[in-house]
């Protein structure tokens, strides 16, 4: 720690709420007014520099700001840019204390697999949800758009215990979910299977036999979070 | 010449073709508010974090987008269980059910379009998620999304012109996958366009490429009232419009 006193809650609360904000670092004008002063870049710095954990400033800074700017994206206070906006704050803080967290073990709430099904090539949705689950600590495996079921069963083999999401976003693409879903318990009965996607529902993911639908990335997390609490 | 001889010379479903000026498209503040916007009902405005990005890419978006129509104009008359619209000229049929026969009401002849404004957006889009640009990627695609909407009302405005001497009033423009129309029928209207309409192709899986790209149906007749779209039939509660509009 320096010589000035240093009040790590404050880095903390400094930290989660740049990346509520959007604040990346002192070069951005967010909010209008606020350039020059520091960002999630600089305190993530200033948080190491005091001495304090990475995986603290990550766990209670960094991932605390993506959970609020969930919350609001599901509740309609913001929309998808203030999501991406924040996201690239999150990654200027994660690049600040990526030096302190090269040498540690790192956990993940888990791996999440996630992919657009066969014959879609819609991927905005999917990359949202793919951000918001990095966002909050989740290692993600994105395989990307017009995925056949081979693809989800090859990523079961190569990341056992993943949970697994599809995306469709046409009415003509939701029903290939119903023969990856199909596939995917006959590779492992027990992988946890979330939907979602314009087109799909509730009736839906459960007529294909998936655990959830998620009408957003927060409530596929929060789902996640509810049936595996962290220790 | 009548109205009636002049109606001849645009019906009979030969394809056309149409070049439209992006500096037709306009995207305008209000649009990119509803599109981009966020904050309480009534009051959907960009985040000022936002605004330098969106503008950032304005001019972008009109440099890489082609826009470009081809339509036909044929004879039209709705089923009597008010499911299909009969072309018989073009011995087709499109299943537009229901909520888009009941706002076709009154109509004599169909418009049946492919509209599109390339690939290079989307592209560009795509390559801007892929460098890890994700704002930038997503702002780009939904100007791409906005300007493509832009296009198809300066193709109906077009249109308008055009017909205005017949005595034809136009309809709003319906396409499948809206107002219960099933995306599925994109096969059967993309046969009546026939091959690459204004070079838009239609996967298996009834996608459209250049995925900027708007096909669909506009009715034309004497006494057609073009009507909102019918948002309270919709079963897409979560529908991003519906919420604007509400607030509105």
């Amino acid at each position: 720690m320096g010589e000035m006193e240093f009040d790590a809650p404050s880095v903390l609360h400094e930290l989660a709420n740049c990346v509520e904000h959007g604040r990346r670092d002192a070069t951005v004008d967010i909010p209008r007014g606020t350039a020059g002063q520091p960002g999630a870049s600089e305190w993530a710095q200033r948080g190491l520099a005091a001495g304090m954990d990475p995986l603290h400033l990550l766990n209670e800074g960094l991932i605390v700001g993506m959970k609020r700017i969930g919350r609001k994206f599901a509740a309609n206070e913001v929309f998808i840019p203030e999501v991406l906006i924040a996201a690239r704050a999150m990654q200027a803080g994660v690049d600040a204390l990526q030096p302190a967290l090269l040498h540690r073990d790192v956990p993940t709430r888990g791996t999440f697999v996630i992919g657009t099904v066969r014959g879609d090539l819609h991927d905005i949705g999917k990359n949202i949800v793919a951000i918001m689950f990095r966002g909050v600590g989740w290692k993600v495996i994105d395989l990307g758009t017009d995925c056949p079921p081979d693809a989800f069963c090859d990523a079961l083999e190569s990341n056992p215990g993943c949970v697994v999401g599809l995306s469709a976003l046409l009415t003509t693409t939701m029903v290939n979910m119903g023969e990856a879903v199909e596939r995917i318990r006959a590779k492992s009965s027990k992988t946890v299977v979330l939907v979602g996607g314009a087109p799909v529902d509730a009736e839906f993911a459960a007529e294909i036999g998936a655990d959830a639908y998620a009408a957003d990335p927060h409530e596929a997390i929060e789902w996640l979070s509810a049936r595996f609490p962290q220790e | 010449m009548p109205a009636s001889s002049e109606r001849m010379r645009w019906l009979g479903g030969a394809r056309r073709r149409w070049p439209i000026a992006v500096e037709e498209c306009c995207i305008d503040q209000a649009q990119i508010a509803r599109s981009l916007g966020s904050g309480s009902p009534g009051a959907w405005e960009v985040s000022p974090k936002l605004a330098p990005a969106v503008l950032e890419r304005l001019a972008e978006v009109q440099e890489l987008a082609a826009p470009r129509v081809e339509f036909v104009v044929a004879t039209a008359a709705i089923t009597n269980n008010r499911s299909r619209l009969l072309l018989p000229e073009l011995n087709a049929a499109l299943a537009v059910g229901r909520l888009v026969s009941a706002q076709l009401r009154g109509i004599d002849a169909v418009v049946v379009f492919s509209l599109t404004i390339g690939a290079r957006l989307e592209r560009a889009s795509r390559k801007r998620f892929s460098e890890g640009q994700l704002l930038e990627g997503y702002v780009l695609d939904a100007l791409g999304s906005m300007l493509v909407e832009s296009a198809a009302d300066a193709f109906e405005r077009r249109l308008a012109r055009e017909l205005a001497d017949l005595g034809w009033r136009m309809t709003n423009r319906f396409s499948p996958g809206y107002c219960t129309w099933a995306t599925s029928d994109q096969r059967a209207l993309f046969d009546v366009l026939g091959h690459r309409p204004a070079g838009v192709t239609l996967s298996e899986s009834c996608l459209m490429f250049p995925m900027k790209s708007i096909s669909g149906i506009i009715g034309l007749g004497e006494d057609v009232v073009r009507r909102a779209y019918p948002c309270e039939f919709c079963a897409m509660e979560s529908c991003r419009q519906r919420l604007v509009d509400k607030a509105v």
